[in-house]
Parts: C-alpha cells; structure tokens; sequence
C-alpha cells in the first residue's frame, strides 16, 4: 500500500475533524465566562450536531433549530433550516459525519481509548432506530404535543441529545451557579445517555451515528444523491474483500458504494491493495479517469 | 485528483462560511456595545439636567456672555479642562471687566458663581453614579432605564423605590416554558401586592418598542389571564445589555427597594414547586432586609 496515493483528504481527516471541530466552537473565552455567543451568527446552521449552547459555539444546531421552529405557535415547518440541510445533504451527505461534526469526532476520539472492540454487523436493524428519532421525537412531538398555545418542546434536545449535556449543559454549568442551580432529574437523565454513549463509543465505533442521529438519519437519505460519492474502479478491483472488512460503518463498499451508513471516512481507500477506490465530487460520472462502473 | 481539489475547495469554502458567520456576528456586536457606550452617556439624566441649567444660566445673558467668550484666550490647556468651568468663567470675566458696566458685571459674575455652584453638584453626583453603574455591571444591580409598559405608561427606576421587592421575570414569546409560568406569575403578583411587592415582566422581543413583539406578548399574557406590568426599554441602553445578556429563559431575579438583586437569580419557571420555593426564599430575603432598615 502506498501512502502517498491515499487520497489528502482520507489522510488528514483526523486534523479536518479537529479543525471543524475547534472552527463550531470559535467562541472559546465563553467556555471560562460561562456564558453563549449570541450573535448573528447563530442564525445560521453548522453542518454537524453541535448544541447552540455551547459556551464556544458559532452557529446553531440544525436539528435544534429545526425543533425550535416547528415548536414554535408561529410555524408549522421550518423550510429556511430544512434548505439549509438539503443543502448541506446534497453537496457533502454524510461526509459531514466523518469529517466536519463534532459529535462523530467525540466518538472516534473515545473508541481509540484501548479495550475489547465489538463489531456491529450483527446489530444492523438498530440502524433504523434512527430514522424513527429523526420522524418522531425531530418533527412529530414539538410540532403535534403542543399546549393550548400551540407551542411545542424540543423533544430530541430536551430527552435524548448526549450533546446538548456534553456541550451546553456540563461547561455552563460549571461556571454559572444559576445553572448548576437548576440541574435535576432530566438533567440525571440525559447524564445517563451521555453515559451510556461514551461507553458505547469505546467499545463500539459510533454507536450514537449508526443509531440514534436524527441528522445523521437526514444526511443518510441525502447520501445517495449528494453530489459526494465514492468510487469503484472495477478494473482495479480484486475482489479481495478488504474494504469491506476495513469498514466500520459495515458498508460493502463494492456492493452499495454509496450506501446510506457510509461517512465517507475513507478507511475502505486506505485499505484497497490496488487503490481502485476513490472520492469523486461533482455531477455525473465525469471523471479524469477511466469510467468504468455504471 | 483535480476532482479532490473541487471537493478541497468546497469545503473550504464551508469551513470559510461558517468563519464569515462569526465575524459577521462580532462586527454587530461590537457596533451594539459602541451604540451602548453613547447611550450610557447620557443615561446620567440627572447631570443631563443640570448641564441644561448652566445653558440656561448662560443663554439668558447672551450677548453679554459673547463678548466674554470673544476675548476670551483661545489656548485651552490641561488645567483649564480640569478646573471648575464657573472658575474658568469668572477668571475670564474678571480679565474683561473693562469691557463691561458695573452692572454687567455683576450679572455675569453672578452666573459664574451659579455655573461653579452647578458644576460642584454635578463633580458630587459623578461618584455615586460610578457606584451604581460598577453594580449594574456586576450584574449585582438593575442599571438606570427609562422605558414604559406595554400600554404605553412611562417606566423608570423609580418603579423599584415603590416596592419593598420587585420579582422581575425575564421571557419571550417564543419560549414555552417561561409562557406556561405567566399565569403562576400573575397570583404570585396577586400575592405580594399585600407585602409591598410586584412581579414586573420584562419580555426580550419588545425591546425599543417593537410592535409585532408587544402584540404577541399581549396575546399571550391575555391567554395566561395575565395582568401584572410587563415592561421595555432601549436595547442599546445598559438596561438593555442587562436582559439581553440573559441565556437561559425564563429567568427570574428579585430586587430591593435600591434596584440591588437579591439572591440567585432563578432559572426556570415557577410552576414547578421547586422553583416557586427558591424565588420564596429570595423575597423573604428583600422582606427581610426591607424591614431591617
């Protein structure tokens, strides 16, 4: 295998996660003061899951978003964050996943910590569980259990998201006594889920992506049409099986080259022995190389 | 590899968007605080008053004061900044005595010494006013404001010198759960009008006035059967930057007679039992100290 043939982008995602990571949180100074960044740009999205209410924070979490305008009495549906997110779905799909989100970054980080790995090939149909949060707990609850008033709760932020506690609610808390204040059950709750999911992490390899992201489900649907994809050059291909053993999102690369679990992360590419797997960008199949999969 | 280079130069440009976000975000924020500054300026209504009082003193004899001013030495230096202005208008007056009657003269030594007089109440005023400010922006105190309700009825500081406590809850339209207290809000309003207290709501989205916000609130307080004072000043103004630092709605804070909170500000609404008896032991507290004086 030869390194220098590994596509930049695969080779360096560890620092491009880390760069997107540190550019959603560009408000560092909140993370000491205890308080949020709120300015204008928290009008806009970030393309991966990362809580409006991290003291560092640049942008708003779609998903939040999202529920907050459906929650809201004056909307019905929030078609300025759903564009936001076909947009980022179409041009990028899950690459956000593998490369430009803090949460999937967060697990990765914990699943190098060394103990026994489980695979998850065997735990497939969970992956549908989050297709369910995505219609559920994202639209269906803040936009259907509403009060006389018409307003609904942020379902997903208020009982599930491990990243809200992770980023909002542990850094605020601990500098800003009125928040520790009024900690309680549900914050004992999603500690739990937090918990839980960086167990997980360590030893499965992002369990909280494979089942539970609402915006990973949304990108999921997206993966397919977005104009990021990957590329099999079956000239090349050797059928050796390597990538699809290499792959952790358990994704027969060959098979299903843009499947809706694949992030994008490129470990398949690093471990194809006749480097016939590549990232393509763009519409249609007109590449500078031989086109040869239809 | 040109295709990577595409791919490279589109997230790039993600990665550049979401930068321009941010300092598109703390270029407004700066031109906020600067706005701000100008406004705490001339907060001070007092000293604002009386600066008004030596113009007064001033225009009254103004073709007198002219010819003052005329001959008067164009140097200004440190010292003569820092002296008492009547000081600085008498020794001027006394240069060009000659010019004047005697009875010019007196009048306009007697408006110096009523500008110097002027001048020593508003050098008195200016530490105390320090004082108050330091406390408002420790958060420790409700800065200087001049607003009005949502019926239009003018509001000032004033409104805490009335109560021996001021619950003040802090909310927007478009929060559920700060709305769904509105209605626990109003009898505790009910409650402590007999103690010598008031619930005061101040709700973020009608700030300067804003019509569509006022009128949302108002539907909502109806809806709540809601009736206590709801308030709004200037966003730009200290009291402005007060609410508007708030992160987490619904926030409640109780104040003293002086505009100095008491206790932690609460967080969360009041129709949860756990958190009506935290904003309960806050207002003892104000009871406590207002009786103590």
């Amino acid at each position: 295998m030869d390194k220098k043939k590994l596509d930049p982008l695969a080779r360096f995602r560890g620092f491009i996660q880390a760069g997107a990571t540190l550019l959603t949180n560009i408000h560092l100074p909140n993370f000491a003061k205890g308080t949020l960044y709120q300015g204008s740009g928290k009008y806009v999205c970030v393309p991966g899951l990362n809580c409006y209410s991290c003291p560092g924070a640049a942008g708003a979490c779609p998903v939040g978003a999202f529920q907050a305008v459906v929650g809201s009495s004056k909307f019905r549906f929030s078609y300025y964050i759903t564009g936001i997110l076909i947009l980022f779905g179409v041009l990028l799909g899950r690459f956000i996943c593998g490369f430009l989100c803090p949460f999937g970054w967060f697990q990765e980080l914990l699943h190098k910590i060394p103990s026994p790995k489980f695979s998850t090939k065997k735990l497939k149909p969970l992956r549908y569980l989050k297709y369910a949060v995505l219609l559920v707990m994202v639209v269906l609850l803040p936009l259907l259990a509403v009060n006389e008033l018409g307003m609904g709760d942020p379902f997903f932020c208020k009982y599930l998201c491990p990243q809200g506690v992770l980023e909002g609610a542990i850094p605020l808390s601990l500098t800003n006594a009125g928040i520790r204040a009024s900690l309680g059950k549900l914050f004992t709750w999603k500690a739990c889920i937090l918990l839980a999911v960086i167990v997980g992490s360590v030893v499965f390899y992002r369990p909280f992506c494979k089942w539970l992201c609402p915006l990973g489900a949304f990108y999921a649907l997206l993966n397919k049409v977005s104009l990021f994809q990957m590329r099999v050059d079956t000239h090349k291909c050797v059928s050796c099986g390597a990538c699809a053993r290499a792959c952790k999102m358990d994704v027969d690369i060959t098979k299903t080259p843009n499947h809706a679990e694949c992030i994008r992360c490129g470990m398949c590419m690093k471990a194809c022995p006749t480097d016939a797997i590549q990232y393509k960008f763009g519409l249609g199949d007109k590449s500078n190389t031989e086109a040869t999969k239809e | 590899m040109k295709l990577n280079r595409v791919t490279a130069l589109s997230l790039s440009l993600v990665l550049a968007f979401s930068l321009a976000a941010c300092g598109q975000g703390a270029s407004s924020a700066s031109s906020a605080s600067s706005s701000s500054a100008s406004s705490a300026a001339a907060e001070s209504k007092t000293e604002e008053q009386l600066l008004a009082e030596e113009n007064e003193i001033l225009s009254a004899n103004d073709a007198l004061w002219e010819k003052v001013f005329s001959s008067m030495d164009k140097n200004v230096t440190e010292t003569t900044l820092s002296t008492n202005y009547g000081d600085f208008l008498l020794s001027a007056v006394e240069k060009t005595k000659d010019q004047f009657s005697d009875e010019e003269y007196k009048t306009l030594t007697a408006d110096a010494e009523k500008i110097r007089d002027i001048e020593n109440q508003i050098a008195a005023l200016a530490p105390a006013d320090a004082a108050a400010s330091s406390a408002a922006a420790q958060g420790t105190a409700f800065p200087q404001f001049e607003g009005s309700d949502l019926e239009g009825n003018p509001v000032d500081n004033s409104l805490f010198a009335g109560n021996a406590f001021t619950v003040v809850n802090f909310w927007f339209n478009g929060c559920k759960p700060c709305v769904e207290e509105l209605d626990d809000l109003n009898a505790l309003n009910e409650k402590v009008k007999a103690q010598g207290g008031e619930v005061v709501g101040i709700n973020t989205e009608t700030l300067d006035g804003s019509q569509q916000g006022i009128e949302a609130a108002k539907k909502l307080l109806a809806a709540k059967g809601a009736s206590y004072r709801n308030i709004y000043f200037a966003s730009g103004s200290e009291a402005g930057k007060f609410a508007l630092n708030i992160m987490a709605f619904p926030t409640t804070y109780v104040f003293d007679r002086d505009g100095n909170v008491v206790g932690q500000p609460l967080l969360g609404g009041i129709d949860k039992e756990e958190n009506l008896a935290a904003l309960q032991k806050n207002i003892d507290a104000a009871l406590a100290k207002d009786s103590a004086k």
